[in-house]
């Protein structure tokens, strides 16, 4: 009551919504956002770590440390200025910049992100056809099938509550990491003092870091679901719990998929050119069943992460072009979005079947996400630092610098790596 | 909709249509958030409602359809939101823009309807209206007049946090407005 009068005399709206969280209150917040953060962790997402690790060590364990707070950050501000706006980012970019900028900036995360999805496709695909045998162009259209007809005719977000325990074969990257015995002094000294090299594959590697950690597609996705949610500034103390918990557990399994393939691909010099080299980092735990987990693993995460790329991309077109959306509404009630929905999975299924390489489509289509992601961000941090936006919820000093922060470490990778395209071509 | 739906007969024509087979269209006042079909001679009510007195009054009428083609109802998907967003906290005031005046009242009255919501103020600004100056802060006004500039009129509501969601996709997705800004909350009492 005490606490409800306190409020209820509060000068700002920020002080009204500043309640104390009771330690119930934070383990049912950070409940599902462990969950969620296991899943974010997609086909690409696996894919991209497990060659960083498998071509560099631990050498880039301290950009995982440093994506982790700023990734923390830009959601964060994400998850506000949905509250605040009561929009999704899609919508808040048209109403507040117009379509001269809206739109480009949604095609810099919808383009990307189809192309993530072709390659999550054929991630699936091949991982079938290692559980198989059955040849993986064979089994991209069932899969990209099923998932249009549950993102398009069932309710995706409930499904997926039951999927997420798909990807709880991450957590077997954590058991793999610690019986391959890494030199565990070299994985923490990598981890707090950054390394620093210019090598190809290390610069190639931390754009894909980047791009995967901080994909663009999750500050589109991050908004809508608050959006659809509609719980607005009341529930802000919580989400940043549920935020927090899903960004540290979705590190967390990163860098003992980095640490995995790193003690023991990189330090036998094996390189990721197939799912089933990949797997090779499951053997310390799972022996002969290596490809087997790894399989599994790779089909649950695509499962999950799929459509949402797909919505997401749907839910940025249709807060541009001003149509109903929503994955709460039914599609006679909203016929474009879930018209965008089918044709991005039709594009995926044509870029997956194109006769790209599995492993190379996965790790570049997460280079491509790096380079776009330092324009979201920046735009992402204009919204949330304005005053007449967000009003008392505008962007306090921390927010701004981890936002800054992040937009700047990703420029930097991304102009080193444009110097060395510039000066060495593409990798082979 | 306690109140409202006791006599209103869209009410009444929506539930003679989902018993006659066309459960497409929307409920007249939740709108998508709930749906109603008869599977096997059972009206199986599901969806979201935001109270219970909701929920229960939903289920009194399906249960006044039995007798006929309807032999029971089944209400098991029919979930109530569990919320803890207080009430009267915070307010928030919405704008949107309407090509003209009369677009706008059936715009601001839609969305009151639908979104069944209190506001605690509802204006509509037309082109020339001194209203404008008054209807939201300062820093606001300017680009408030850049639309009444180009002969489009404003539905103004300040309403409950807790229901700004709903006005702004009435405002953004339903009503299709040209143009809408959610002034930042603010605590309910700097309203009063």
């Amino acid at each position: 009551m005490a606490e409800l009068q306190r409020r209820a005399r509060a000068r700002s709206a920020r002080e009204v919504v500043d309640v104390r969280l009771s330690r119930g209150d934070v383990i049912r917040s950070a409940g599902p956002g462990i969950i969620t953060g296991g899943a974010d962790n997609d086909p690409s997402g696996i894919t991209s770590y497990s060659i960083i690790g498998a071509t560099t060590g631990y050498a880039q364990s301290w950009l995982l440390l440093l994506a982790t707070p700023v990734l923390y950050g830009v959601i964060e501000m994400c998850a506000r200025l949905a509250n605040v706006t009561k929009s999704d980012l899609g919508t808040l970019l048209r109403t507040t910049f117009g379509r001269v900028v809206a739109t480009p900036a949604v095609l810099l995360m919808v383009i990307p992100s189809v192309i993530t999805m072709g390659a999550d496709l054929l991630a699936m695909a091949a991982a079938f056809q290692l559980l198989t045998g059955i040849h993986y162009l064979y089994s991209v259209v069932p899969f990209a099938a099923l998932m249009a007809f549950v993102t398009i005719f069932l309710d995706y977000r409930i499904v997926s509550r039951y999927m997420m325990w798909l990807v709880a074969f991450l957590g077997t990257y954590i058991v793999a990491a610690l019986l391959a015995r890494p030199d565990w002094f070299a994985v923490l000294r990598s981890t707090v003092i950054p390394q620093l090299s210019f090598s190809q594959d290390y610069v190639f590697g931390a754009v894909a870091l980047l791009g995967t950690t901080i994909t663009p597609y999750l500050l589109f996705w991050q908004t809508s679901g608050e959006a659809e949610e509609k719980r607005g500034v009341q529930h802000l103390k919580s989400a940043k719990v549920d935020i927090a918990a899903g960004v540290i557990w979705s590190n967390v399994t990163a860098f003992f998929i980095m640490v995995a393939t790193g003690a023991t691909l990189f330090v036998h010099h094996s390189h990721i050119r197939t799912a089933s080299d990949a797997a090779r980092a499951l053997e310390p735990v799972a022996g002969h069943y290596a490809t087997t987990v790894f399989a599994l693993g790779i089909i649950g995460a695509g499962l999950l992460a799929i459509p949402v790329l797909a919505a997401a991309s749907a839910y940025a077109i249709a807060g541009v072009a001003g149509w109903r959306h929503g994955l709460g509404r039914n599609p006679k009630n909203a016929p474009q979005f879930y018209v965008v929905i089918g044709l991005a999975f039709l594009v995926a299924v044509e870029l997956a079947v194109s006769s790209i390489d599995p492993v190379r489509a996965l790790f570049y289509s997460q280079v491509l996400n790096g380079l776009i992601a330092p324009v979201l961000i920046v735009l992402v941090l204009l919204l949330a630092s304005s005053r007449r936006v967000m009003g008392d919820f505008a962007n306090d000093r921390l927010s701004n610098l981890l936002g800054i922060v992040a937009a700047l470490v990703i420029v930097a990778a991304d102009v080193a790596l444009a110097i060395q395209v510039a000066t060495k071509g593409l990798p082979a | 909709m306690a109140h409202s739906d006791a006599n209103d007969g869209r009410v009444a024509a929506w539930w003679d249509a989902v018993v006659a087979g066309d459960d497409d269209e929307p409920h007249p006042h939740l709108g998508h958030a709930v749906s109603a079909r008869v599977r096997r001679r059972r009206l199986v009510l599901s969806g979201t409602v935001v109270d219970s007195a909701d929920k229960d009054q939903l289920v009194r009428q399906a249960r006044a359809r039995t007798g006929g083609a309807v032999r029971d109802v089944d209400a098991s998907r029919l979930r109530v939101a569990g919320r803890s967003e207080r009430k009267g906290l915070l307010d928030q005031v919405l704008v949107a823009a309407y090509p003209d005046a009369t677009t706008a009242r059936r715009a601001g009255r839609f969305v009151i309807e639908h979104g069944r919501i209190h506001p605690k103020r509802h204006v509509v600004v037309e082109p020339g209206s001194p209203a404008v100056a008054g209807a939201v802060p300062g820093i606001y006004v300017k680009e408030l007049k850049k639309h009444l500039a180009r002969g489009e009129s404003l539905v103004v509501l300040r309403v409950d946090e807790t229901e700004a969601f709903r006005v702004r996709e009435l405002m953004d997705e339903d009503t299709r407005s040209s143009w809408t800004l959610a002034v930042p909350p603010e605590p309910a009492s700097a309203g009063r």
